[in-house]
């Protein structure tokens, strides 16, 4: 049985956002036969029920959205749930995909260096922009939050599909470089400005770490 | 460049993005870095006037975007990924 564990501490507007977009691959995977999702949601997204699931379940997947920071990735209220210093050990032999800024400076390279499997995040803050929405059905159709969010969560179909990571890398970087493509020719202030220049930065720090040939 | 020079760059570059802000509509929201960052176009104009923490980091993103834009490196980047 393949395992994966989801985080999503859904505490404030940009980690709702989150939680309503990765909420297609969470059916994704439910949908296979030889797959169990583990979420941590809300107030459970601590560290403590962290440590006690991976060390449960086993997952060899584990998606994190939520806010961080280049050494953490925080859960419920700003919790850190797993930090390069300290519980780093959990990450061993997973691949782990975090929507969480900055995460990809020194927790992902350290995940790595203690024998983590692969890292897919970024190593500057992840920008994204919408339109305040407050429900998940129009969280999921913001035209400008969709923009930035659908190349970050729709790879993650194909890794949960059994694609390498490698690949959900390139599909990732592809989708955010044709929006962006999009917006730069576009005649709409919104896109040819701020858009385009927030897709620009996650393009550009937007890395993969370790073995490029995992699948989950 | 002397401290004055680059006082007065600080300046200009705010003042651009300033104006790239006031053509965005006032619902636009910017989401980032640590918790409840959920930040109004007004809110973000503030920032960049204050020139605070979030408002520097926007401005270095603005001016990022815009040099890799004039470099060309922008469009490199966008050549390799069609490739």
């Amino acid at each position: 049985m393949r395992v994966v564990v989801v985080t999503n501490p859904s505490d404030d507007t940009p980690t709702e956002y989150l939680q309503t977009w990765v909420q297609e691959v969470i059916e994704a995977a439910e949908k296979l036969a030889d797959t169990k999702v583990h979420e941590l949601k809300g107030k459970d997204a601590t560290k403590k029920n962290l440590a006690t699931l991976v060390e449960k379940v086993h997952p060899s997947l584990i998606l994190f959205n939520g806010h961080g920071d280049h050494d953490c990735i925080r859960g419920f209220r700003g919790e850190i749930l797993i930090k390069a210093d300290e519980n780093v050990a959990l990450l061993e032999g997973k691949i782990v995909h975090a929507l969480a800024c900055q995460s990809a400076r020194t927790l992902g390279p350290e995940a790595i260096r203690i024998g983590g499997l692969a890292f897919l995040g970024y190593r500057e803050n992840f920008k994204f922009h919408h339109y305040n929405k407050k429900t998940a059905t129009e969280q999921k159709t913001d035209p400008l939050a969709t923009l930035f969010l659908q190349p970050a969560f729709i790879p993650l179909l194909r890794l949960v599909e059994g694609k390498t990571v490698e690949d959900a890398f390139r599909q990732s970087q592809k989708l955010c470089a044709e929006n962006l493509r999009m917006a730069l020719t576009s005649t709409s202030t919104v896109l040819n400005t701020a858009v385009a220049s927030a897709l620009y930065h996650n393009l550009k720090h937007q890395v993969l770490l370790g073995e490029k040939s995992a699948s989950f | 460049m002397s401290p004055n020079s680059i006082l007065q760059l600080d300046e200009k570059e705010r003042a651009v993005i300033v104006a790239r802000l006031e053509v965005l509509p006032p619902d636009i929201h910017f989401s980032s870095g640590g918790p409840f960052q959920n930040i109004s176009r007004d809110e973000m104009i503030k920032h960049v006037e204050n020139g605070d923490k979030i408002g520097k980091e926007y401005v270095r993103i603005e001016m990022d975007f815009l040099r890799a834009f004039k470099s060309g490196e922008l469009f490199k980047t966008l050549e390799t990924l069609a490739a």
